[in-house]
């Protein structure tokens, strides 16, 4: 009897190739409608022009009103209301810049007026070639007096971190401490994740003015009857300021709960 | 002499295998990464807009004002350079007031014919993070008289998860 040969069949491998074809369709359809940078607007709100009422010779004024308004100037920002002011808050501005010929990135400590150059070719940088700009927080006494940095622990999302009493947390809370941040009352405790990506870093102009802010904000919702502006403030800052400053005053001043930002310049109105 | 076999090698095939692995992967992070609500608004392209943590996302948008280091623009048409706004003393500009009462005009009376439901006299500026405040203070002065008195600023979304 002949011995049947038996024939070692190869397992037959799948064509992948239309499923690549299809796929590599797929990764350039998805990029071109991929948006990477998040647009989104910051509202903003102007009384409407009208024709002046001759009938009225007094504007009427409502003493009850807060009028809270944040006066930025190029050294520190100072809070002010129908009923005085608070003490300035000093910053120091430290400006990271990114030069368009080398791509080379560095920090400077601004002094208005003086001319900056790259430490790589020399070249004199344009107020555009600023990447970022910092507003450290500066314990002063006065605006002769040098100051001193002030340090908060700032959790993974940028925000610095106050304790229960709303003090700056000087060092990152341990395993378990409760921490809280400006523009969110709830209390978090630190846990072993978000403990890693904590660091101190010197506090930032921005959440100093939020905090007071807030405090503003938490003791004036409290009136009773609820005033009309309890919401609105006005930011005034000086015509050499740069917009980004103002956009981060805003974000600050919404974070600490008023809603309604009105922007005027000091010496004029808009 | 003996003739030399020569073996005949079977052709290496090519394994996709793994290609098409990463191809999955990087089709999952895009799908992922992709607005669901689609963009309403894209940045001018000379400009690097200021971010901001408390923004909310665009719901309409009837009128964009742009203003870069060269030039002011107004629904991409280019009306005047940005350092003789920075120059001007006064605080209306006249070119972009010209196009903007224009506008707001055209805006009215599409909202009387019924063309649209209410004219809202919104419109969105854009500008470069690092423009001196006098500049947006004019161009906002010149909305708010041209009757646009909706303002939003475009700013980028900071620290939000796709």
């Amino acid at each position: 009897m002949k011995k049947a040969r038996s024939k070692k069949q190869h397992a037959k491998e799948l064509d992948l190739i239309p499923v690549m074809n299809l796929f590599s369709i797929l990764v350039v359809t998805v990029i071109s409608m991929a948006q990477f940078e998040k647009l989104g607007v910051l509202e903003l709100w102007l009384p409407e022009r009208g024709q002046p009422n001759p009938a009225m010779d007094k504007p009427d004024i409502d003493e009850g009103l807060l009028n809270l308004t944040v006066i930025i100037t190029d050294k520190g920002v100072t809070i002010g209301a129908g009923g005085g002011f608070q003490p300035t808050i000093f910053y120091q501005e430290e400006v990271e810049y990114r030069s368009r010929s080398d791509q080379h990135v560095f920090r400077k400590v601004y002094v208005t007026g003086e001319e900056v150059k790259s430490p790589t070719d020399g070249k004199v940088m344009s107020p555009y070639e600023r990447e970022t700009i910092m507003l450290n927080s500066v314990n002063k006494k006065d605006s002769l007096d040098p100051g001193t940095y002030q340090y908060a622990a700032i959790d993974p999302e940028g925000n610095a971190m106050m304790d229960t009493a709303g003090n700056w947390l000087t060092a990152v809370p341990p395993l378990g401490g409760l921490y809280r941040v400006v523009g969110d009352e709830t209390l978090k405790h630190m846990d072993a994740r978000n403990a890693s990506f904590c660091k101190v870093e010197k506090l930032s102009a921005y959440q100093e003015v939020a905090k007071t802010l807030e405090k503003i904000h938490m003791l004036y919702s409290q009136r009773d009857p609820l005033p009309a502006d309890v919401d609105d403030v006005v930011i005034l800052a000086d015509e050499s300021v740069i917009y980004d400053k103002v956009i981060q005053m805003m974000d600050a001043c919404k974070s600490a709960g008023f809603d309604r930002v009105a922007l005027s310049l000091i010496g004029g109105e808009v | 002499m003996a003739k030399r076999k020569i073996k005949r090698q079977p052709e290496a095939g090519l394994i996709i295998t793994s290609l098409v692995d990463v191809f999955v992967i990087v089709l999952v992070y895009l799908i992922r990464s992709v607005s669901s609500e689609g963009s309403l608004m894209t940045s001018a392209d000379n400009l690097v807009l200021p971010m901001s943590q408390r923004s909310k996302s665009p719901t309409e948008i009837s009128l964009t004002i742009i203003g870069d280091q060269e030039h002011i623009t107004v629904d991409d048409v280019v009306l005047m350079n940005t350092e003789l706004v920075r120059k001007q003393d006064s605080l209306l500009v006249k070119p972009v007031l010209d196009v903007l009462t224009k506008k707001r005009e055209e805006e009215r009376k599409a909202e009387v014919l019924g063309l649209i439901k209410e004219a809202t006299g919104k419109v969105v500026v854009q500008f470069d993070k690092n423009t001196p405040y006098d500049i947006v203070t004019k161009i906002m002065a010149t909305c708010g008289y041209a009757g646009y008195n909706n303002i939003k600023f475009a700013v980028s979304k900071k620290n939000e998860e796709g």
